[in-house]
């Protein structure tokens, strides 16, 4: 059914409603008739796939509830919640990497995918853990020739700029990590080998131009004064000492050479003289060669190492039966989807039959971070779609190029305008009204991007790409309006006090450091904070949430640090560890003695803490013992049990903070186990002590106060947003320069470690560069537009102050910080804001109450038992025969030791198997077909007796016949010999008699037979219970005889 | 045993064993088996959706009933896509539904009201959104909005209540830093390597230093820093006793350290090294290499090296307060020159070659007393105004060579007098409270030292004042 808006772009800006937007139009379809398996949305996390349909249904319910009809030829909502709610299984709203792995399954042999693939992260500690067995293996291969050898050490030391670090597998490691996602992209070793370095001089040839070199000294130019110019001098100088110690690093980059270089005939406002520029030629042809040939050969082998690797890695990963997340759009892209035409119909007709359904609408979210990978898997659906123009299909793709802050994962922006080439029909609209934040955060927003090119921070001769990009980013921001205009909010822009700290920040993180120390500026900010917390959360209202977004993971941890210390509660994104707690770590320490008696520290830990009573360690000597304790409790009951009951044993040593991370720790040892089912290594306590201190733990009780990374903090909002990193320098230093001249096309060129002075030796390295920089521009932009966009009513920045402890400034560089004191103002002279810092309102003094300053005070509640065990348990009830019963269960050690029971069973068997077939006797004569046996045994009167009617005709007779019944706590299952019953016209038994045959040796009345029968009581009783319970009757009309056949005794009982 | 005991003893497929082999492949085979628990039991059973009709609980609490997992169904697939399965009327999605609507409803009628209980979670333990199972939602239209309207509320409370606890906390933690127990004699010596544990924490440097507390790890692929350094040690130490100690020429220098590393690789990782130590061998060898070079040098520029003071066992007293005090320690070489006197040297290959300054001093603090502690230790030889530096290693073979210690009389100063606070602190037993600060990265001693945990001011504070909190460690 045709339908409006049938292919859309929506370009949207940050809390205008993408969501909402997009679950309307799938609505839009549900109504329109569009069958919910034809219809796929996907985005990029769980979480939002999840909130896509928790709004749909709960939409649909409201309108349902809301008894909304739309006019015909529309579906009522009614019908359609019926129908999705039926369909939920087949609803397609999914993460993208969910609708590969579907996709993949349907194509797992052509892709040669394993069975099951168990999907992880690229930064799991198991991707890292498989990345180093492969990096083992790719030495221990080399290593097996001393030729292979020598090579890969060649490699290793080009890779390192000629050094050798000493951590070899870290260094490797590193290396694969960075250089992952451009050789996924570009294996081919083409792209890596594209210098060809030219115009190197032999030896003989430098010493020859050192010589003449020699020479121009005495033709230096002078100034008026007849002196040698100064910059000649040292140009002269510099390029004699390079040329004689070989090291041409940055030479052409200033000096004559670099004029020189780039072709110009003045230096230092002199003219340049033939054999000056000769021999500056020369020099700069060699230099150039040199230092194209290191990075060529820096590249080459990258390229080789990568190779290297990614055979082994991919087999690993086979062999594991893992896979990485981009493992599967990869595969998809190469595989299948590669090179698919619209009108490969029957190439579409096989996925759809393998999915098992026609993808005819495709709605897209967060279109900005579609990788190039996963937008080729998209393309046959979307070409299909965009030839069709008769609204039967449609395409929805939403999302805003100034979030795109997902680059480095792939995220390649510049799809935006491909879709309009594959889908010309589309119309586009964008969305800039806030329906998120408050007026007057989104002014500080308008005001810091809506002319960013004019940033004087922005502003260089050397980088216009800058600038270029700033105009770029700025030409698709509209100004931001609120939905609620009179929503009030506060903005501020602050910085901390100065300190010596400040003079060094230009320079890179200060890694050196041995330990952390409390620097002033995240102090200030962890105060900061508390006051913020202190502000918004006190009363009884509802918990205003502050988000505090930082750059990157090391300002998470100092500052969860910070504010832990002072007792703020605050937790980071992806949870914190649980090691810290000192309870955890007590049995993090058992663990890992368990592993090791001889760790002394592990020891202590334990020997001091409540854990000693636990395991029964009382002195220091006691190590070895315990630790074998526990190995074999964990061979024997696993990790999760042995975990477990320590917890429970430690409960009355804890605080309820403490215990309920210690809850959490068993919870981790059950999924370390359940993780780990099949490695013997799963049982060493090592391994599980660093998986529980990798493993972070999400707290539920949702502490106020979130401390992430800006990249994290995607999608999400908080009523206050703290900024703290503000003054760390954008990234300018690629380890490698990618060349791809169109972003959506292939990568053309790849250069690895090229430094800053030589950059400008060859035009593809500028290029790549500049682009690059352009870029990563582009990224820092959006990276700033979306941390302050996460505010809904406060936004707080907090700069680094532009003074040092000595009060001279400081110089701010390319950074957030001079962005914003660019277009918001400076901080220093004093606080600079905006709006209405008690946006919050008043609080009654009544509800007042202080706000708790340390996490160890949130109740946590305690479950009690409501499920608690009464009485004996009901269920699974004991099965026991009546036999078992004789004796109360007990067996005489005679029977058991007789040599002859087996032959006495056999016996037993017999007469029973020959008795089963009568049914009736006269009484005189033994039946007809009458074996020695029977003859024997119907030679007793009391043997005939028993076969003979009881109750006259109505009798009815029971031969071996089977049952269970309940008999109290257990079930008695069991066979009777003989039973005749009297019915009446009802058909209901009035009375029964029941014969037990048994075919014991015993002499008739020995005292043997006596205690015979006293043994068969109870199991007599049970038959008679059991008869009860079948006939309905009561004990009292139920006779029962034991027929002992062998001396034809019938004993009444 | 019942399988065993149906072997043919005649046939001669049937092995023969011992009786002892008998009795342990039958122990064997026993070990291996697993048996369910016997039911009837007070614990509470967990069992498979699948299980649930047979079981007899009077009370069941179904757990997970969310879509995909109750029922779950399977849509694509490379040969079986669930329309072609139902065409061939094998099992499919439809069947799988019906099953669990049958199963559910057995579990629901065979009880009494409010004997069982369905939970169906929005988020799963990782915090990822959840679906509510179709079979919930199969149901009459007004219960179906009224549960709909549960499951997706329309504002999630942002504060969502801590998980209960299972058990009830005793009240207080008791989990605490244990004090040190000051039953030793006091401290009357000391390596001029300690004295930087104790500037970064008095109560680490106790861990460390008195109780030598260590911890072990046998998971190593390759060489950590300190073996690294430990065999560059080694056999320049070798070279110190060679008679190529005043060799002007690289040459044999190098050849030395080349055959005496490999010796010493033999000695300590034999013929079959892992791959990774012999890459971190070779490179060593290119550092011992650019060591020759610069040795060569140094010598031809006329240093030479103390042969006698190589890694000789130096110690000096210290009186303060009245009271010696003994300073111990190795220095890794003393070199001399006829004009510019005495440097005392140390050896360090971390990648980085930091100078001696970035080590030993940061924000204006002494942080390490090391080289300025080696001019202590050469009092007594009657050393004195010697110069101190490293002879780094690094990684970028561009920065080894000596670097020396700009360091002036008054620096020096500020230096000894924290010498002596750390010998006051030391022989008075001053091992509390912890350093507030922390290092950068969590190390062994952290969980002991509560590094990262949640208010540690306040945790030290109740460790300090709780009279029970004594650690114990030594046996007499």
């Amino acid at each position: 059914m045709p339908m409006a808006e049938a292919q859309l772009l929506i370009r949207a800006s940050a809390g205008a409603g993408k969501t909402y937007r997009l679950t309307q139009h799938y609505l839009n379809l549900l109504r329109h008739g569009a069958p919910v398996e034809s219809i796929l949305a996907t985005t990029f996390t769980r979480k939002a796939a999840g909130e896509i349909l928790g709004r749909l249904v709960r939409t649909l319910c409201d309108e349902a509830e809301a008894g909304v009809v739309p006019s015909l030829p529309l579906k009522p909502s009614e019908q359609l919640l019926d129908e999705v709610t039926r369909n939920l299984h087949r609803m397609g709203v999914a993460t993208i990497d969910g609708f590969f792995h579907r996709l993949g399954n349907g194509f797992r042999f052509e892709l040669d995918l394993p069975m099951e693939p168990r999907l992880i992260e690229e930064g799991s500690t198991e991707a890292a853990a498989l990345r180093g067995e492969a990096i083992e293996a790719v030495l221990a291969e080399a290593a097996t020739d001393d030729v292979a050898f020598g090579a890969l050490l060649g490699l290793l030391r080009r890779l390192h700029h000629d050094s050798a670090a000493r951590s070899v597998t870290r260094a490797i490691d590193d290396i694969v990590v960075k250089h992952a996602e451009v050789f996924r992209e570009a294996p081919w070793e083409e792209a890596w080998t594209t210098l060809s370095p030219e115009g190197l001089m032999d030896n003989a040839a430098i010493e020859r131009t050192l010589v003449r070199w020699r020479e121009l000294e005495a033709s230096i130019p002078t100034t008026k004064t007849g002196k040698p110019r100064n910059h000649w001098v040292n140009s002269w100088q510099r390029v004699l000492d390079a040329a004689q110690k070989q090291d041409w690093d940055g030479l052409v980059a200033s000096g004559l050479l670099a004029k020189v270089f780039v072709g110009e005939t003045m230096f230092d406002r002199t003219s340049v003289e033939d054999e000056w520029l000769v021999l500056s030629e020369s020099w700069c042809a060699h230099v150039r060669g040199v230092l194209l040939e290191r990075i060529a050969r820096q590249t080459a082998a990258t390229h080789e190492l990568m190779r290297r690797f990614a055979v082994v890695y991919e087999q690993l990963r086979a062999q594991r039966g893992v896979m990485l997340y981009s493992d599967m759009a990869h595969r998809l892209a190469g595989g299948p989807f590669a090179g698919r035409q619209v009108s490969d119909e029957q190439a579409l007709a096989e996925i759809y039959f393998r999915l098992d359904a026609a993808v005819t609408h495709l709605l897209l979210d967060e279109f900005q971070d579609t990788s190039l990978d996963q937008w080729n898997v998209l393309l046959p659906f979307v070409d299909e779609i965009g030839a069709t123009g008769d609204g039967s299909r449609s395409l929805f793709v939403v999302g805003d190029t100034k979030q795109a802050i997902y680059g480095w994962r792939g995220g390649c922006v510049e799809l935006f305008d491909s879709v309009e080439h594959h889908a010309p029909l589309i119309e586009q609209e964008s969305l800039a009204k806030s329906y998120r934040s408050s007026q007057v955060v989104l002014d500080a927003v308008n005001r810091v991007f809506d002319d960013l090119a004019s940033c004087p921070t922005l502003q260089s001769d050397k980088h216009p790409e800058d600038a270029a990009a700033a105009a770029a980013w700025s030409a698709g921001f509209e100004p931001h309006v609120a939905e609620h205009a009179d929503l009030p909010g506060y903005v501020v822009f602050e910085s901390s006090p100065p300190s010596d700290e400040n003079a060094a920040s230009g320079s890179s993180e200060d890694d050196g450091e041995a330990s952390i120390t409390p620097s002033s500026h995240e102090a200030f900010v962890a105060q900061c904070i508390g006051e913020l917390h202190r502000t918004l959360n006190r009363g009884d209202g509802p918990r205003r949430t502050i988000g505090v977004l930082t750059r990157g993971n090391k300002m998470v941890h100092r500052l969860l640090y910070e504010l832990r210390r002072a007792g703020l509660p605050a937790s980071g994104e992806g949870g914190n560890p649980i090691g810290d707690t000192p309870a955890v770590a007590a049995v993090l320490s058992v663990v890992r003695l368990s592993d090791h008696p001889g760790d002394t520290v592990a020891a202590f830990h334990t020997l001091n803490s409540p854990m000693a009573d636990v395991v029964g360690m009382k002195r220091r000597r006691d190590a070895e013992r315990v630790a074998r304790q526990i190995r074999a409790t964990v061979l024997r009951d696993g990790w999760a049990a042995t975990v477990a009951n320590w917890v429970a044993a430690l409960a009355p040593s804890c605080d309820a903070v403490g215990l309920s991370k210690l809850t959490k720790l068993a919870e981790l040892a059950e999924r370390f186990e359940s993780a780990n089912a099949s490695s013997s290594q799963a049982l060493r306590g090592s391994v599980l002590a660093d998986f529980i201190e990798g493993a972070k733990v999400e707290e539920p009780s949702g502490s106020p106060i979130r401390v992430m990374t800006i990249h994290r903090s995607k999608g999400l909002e908080f009523d206050a947003v703290v900024l703290p990193e503000l003054d760390g320098r954008f990234n300018n230093n690629f380890e490698v320069l990618i060349d791809r001249p169109d972003p959506t096309g292939p990568v053309e060129g790849v250069f690895r470690g090229v430094k800053e002075a030589n950059r400008s030796i060859d035009p593809a390295l500028v290029r790549a560069y500049t682009r690059q920089r352009a870029r990563q521009r582009q990224e820092d932009f959006c990276t700033l537009y979306v941390a302050m966009t996460r505010a809904k009513r406060s936004l707080h920045l907090i700069a680094k102050s532009g003074m040092k402890a000595d009060g001279k400034r400081r110089s701010i560089g390319l950074c957030f910080a001079g962005i914003l004191r660019d277009t918001l103002g400076d901080p220093d002279g004093g606080v600079t804001s905006w709006g209405d810092a008690e946006w919050m309102g008043p609080v009654s003094p009544q509800a007042e109450t202080p706000v708790e300053s340390t996490g160890t005070t949130d109740d946590v509640p305690v479950l009690t038992a409501c499920l608690a065990h009464q009485g004996p348990a009901k269920r699974m009830r004991t099965t026991v025969s009546p036999s078992q019963l004789h004796g109360q269960g007990k067996v005489s050690a005679q029977d058991l030791l007789d040599l002859d029971s087996r032959h006495a069973r056999q016996h037993g068997t017999d007469v029973h198997g020959l008795l089963e077939h009568i049914d009736y006797v006269d009484g005189k004569h033994p039946p007809d077909d009458s074996s020695p046996t029977l003859r024997s045994l119907f030679a007793h009167a009391a043997v005939r007796q028993a076969f003979i009617r009881r109750f006259g005709d109505e009798e009815q007779l029971w031969v071996e016949r089977s049952f269970v019944v309940p008999d109290g706590p257990r079930l008695l299952k069991g066979q009777f010999d003989r039973v005749v019953f009297a019915v009446d016209a009802q058909g209901n038994a009035m009375a029964a008699h029941l014969i037990d045959f048994k075919t014991d040796r015993v002499a008739a009345d020995s005292e043997m037979l006596q205690q015979r029968v006293a043994t068969y009581r109870p199991q007599l009783e049970a038959y008679r219970r059991a008869l009860s319970v079948l006939l309905k009757l009561d004990m009292k009309a139920i006779t029962a005889e034991l027929l002992f056949t062998t001396p034809g005794v019938s004993v009444a009982v | 045993m019942e399988h065993q005991a149906q072997l043919d003893p005649e046939a001669a497929s049937t092995p023969r064993v011992t009786f002892s082999q008998a009795v342990s492949l039958t122990l064997n085979r026993l070990t291996r088996q697993r048996i369910p628990e016997p039911g009837g039991t007070s614990a509470v059973e967990l069992l498979g959706f699948l299980e649930m009709p047979w079981d007899d609980a009077s009370r069941v609490v179904l757990t997970d009933v969310n879509e995909g997992r109750v029922p779950d169904s399977r849509n694509a697939d490379a040969f079986l896509p669930d329309s072609l399965r139902r065409a061939l009327d094998l099992p499919d999605n439809a069947r799988r539904y019906a099953r669990a609507v049958l199963y559910l409803n057995i579990v629901l009628h065979t009880r009494p009201a409010g004997h069982a209980v369905i939970l169906a979670c929005r988020h799963s333990a990782d915090g990822d959104p959840l679906v509510p199972s179709r079979l919930l939602l199969a149901c009459d239209s007004i219960t179906r909005i009224q549960r709909v309207k549960d499951f997706y509320p329309k504002e999630e409370s942002a504060n969502t209540p801590p998980s209960p606890l299972l058990i009830a906390p005793g009240g207080e933690n008791r989990f605490l830093i244990p004090r040190p127990l000051l039953d030793e004699p006091a401290i009357t010596s000391l390596r001029v390597t300690a004295f930087r544990d104790y500037l970064a924490c008095p109560y680490r440097f106790y861990l460390k230093h008195v109780l030598r507390l260590g911890t072990l790890d046998n998971r190593a692929v390759e060489m950590d820093a300190l073996a690294y350094g430990n065999l560059t040690h080694d056999v320049l130490e070798a070279f110190g006793r060679s008679e190529l100690i005043d060799a002007t020429d690289a040459g044999p220098i190098d050849e030395f350290l080349s055959d005496t590393l490999a010796t010493r690789v033999r000695q300590k990782f034999g013929r079959e090294a892992r791959p990774a130590v012999r890459v971190q061998i070779a490179q060593l060898h290119d550092r011992l290499s650019k060591f020759a070079d610069h040795q060569a040098k140094l010598s031809r520029d006329g240093w030479r090296i103390r042969q006698d003071l190589i890694e000789t066992s130096l110690e000096a007293t210290v009186t303060l307060d009245g009271q010696p005090f003994t300073v111990t320690g190795k220095i890794d070489r003393v070199d001399q020159h006829h004009q510019h006197g005495f440097r005392l040297l140390d050896y360090k290959t971390s990648d980085a070659g930091d100078s001696p300054s970035k080590t030993h001093v940061s924000g204006g603090q002494w942080r390490d007393l090391q080289l300025p502690l080696y001019l202590t230790l050469v009092e007594p030889i009657g050393i004195d105004n010697a110069q101190l530096g490293y002879f780094t290693l690094p990684k970028a073979e561009a920065n080894a060579g000596v670097t020396l210690a700009d360091w002036d009389a008054e620096a020096l100063g500020e230096a000894m007098q924290q010498r002596d606070t750390v010998i006051r602190g030391v022989r008075d037993g001053v091992f509390w409270p912890p350093s507030l600060e922390v290092p950068r990265y969590a190390d062994v001693l952290s969980g002991i030292t509560a590094d990262g945990a949640m208010g540690r001011p306040e945790l030290i504070a109740q460790s300090g004042s709780d009279p029970q909190n004594t650690g114990v460690w030594r046996e007499r």
